[in-house]
């Protein structure tokens, strides 16, 4: 029974030494830059919370354009981007480190339902990335048709 | 003994339905990622050669634009090689679970660490100019 288990298993792909390397490197590599990542939305939030009130009046001043704009109206405005940015990369850094942790752990314990944990989470992080990509290549035409 | 040699070089770990259907996403997003990127960078290009630049201090009009343009041009060569291994772990996944083929699938992941070796090793250099620069900048406040 087992033997045959394992025949129908060989008939189709598999998770070689080769292919498992190759994974287990991702994921160190995925790792490390999740953390520092993380390391950097960490950075911001604090640079954020810290020198957050100085932001907004300097905001103003060095774009003229925002001038007549109340400065509650302007920290309210500057507060939205900043959760939008945090949040959407902080959901990509997550996922990201998410696949490293679970892959890497699902080798190591060969664990069938971890790896495909792993998986899903690298499959949702480039939907993130890919959703981001066509939204700048979207603003990307419209700065090449503004400028021409 | 040639089945035990098979079953000794596996993780005990499978391309089962699920992974493979997981897998067929991610090589759908590699791709439209990669191609995004081409385009992108296509369009910075074209944008490069088209838009006025900004004169910078003792920078002439040519000499800013020849500057913006070899920078443009070597962010995107280098964005170029990375989204080509995206590219090709994309395109080598969907082929291995289209056709059951072990090397493409092989193929495939070797391009996905290739991909995440360089996008680390670029995120080392960019971080190390920061720091850099964050050093020189404290440096040149206390001795001004």
């Amino acid at each position: 029974m087992d033997q045959e288990n394992k025949s129908s298993f060989l008939s189709d792909l598999l998770v070689t030494h080769s292919v498992g390397d190759h994974l287990h490197d991702s994921a160190k590599w995925c790792r490390f830059i999740g953390i520092a990542f993380a390391s950097i939305l960490g950075l911001y939030l604090l640079l954020f919370l810290v020198a957050g009130s100085v932001v907004a009046p300097l905001l103003a001043t060095m774009l003229p354009e925002l001038k007549g704009v109340g400065g509650n109206v302007l920290t309210g405005v500057l507060v939205t981007v900043v959760v939008i940015f945090l949040g959407l990369f902080g959901t990509l850094t997550v996922y990201l480190l998410r696949f490293a942790l679970l892959t890497k752990k699902a080798l190591e314990v060969r664990n069938q339902a971890m790896f495909n944990e792993g998986l899903r989470s690298l499959r949702i992080f480039f939907a993130i990335y890919g959703v981001i990509g066509i939204l700048s290549l979207i603003s990307n035409v419209f700065q090449v048709l503004k400028a021409l | 003994m040639e089945q035990e040699n098979i079953t000794d070089d596996l993780f005990d770990v499978e391309i089962d339905q699920k992974a493979k259907s997981l897998l067929a996403d991610i090589a759908r997003w590699a791709r439209i990622i990669a191609i995004t990127s081409f385009a992108s960078y296509g369009l910075t290009l074209l944008y490069s050669f088209v838009a006025v630049p900004e004169v910078q201090s003792g920078l002439t009009g040519s000499a800013a634009r020849i500057s913006q343009i070899a920078i443009v041009l070597i962010f995107v060569t280098i964005g170029t090689i990375l989204n080509l291994f995206l590219l090709r772990f994309g395109t080598d996944v969907k082929a291995a679970i289209d056709t059951s083929n072990q090397a493409k699938l092989e193929s495939g992941f070797n391009s996905f660490r290739i991909y995440w070796k360089i996008a680390g090793i670029l995120l080392i250099i960019v971080l190390s100019f920061v720091v850099l620069a964050v050093l020189l900048g404290i440096v040149g406040n206390r001795y001004t």
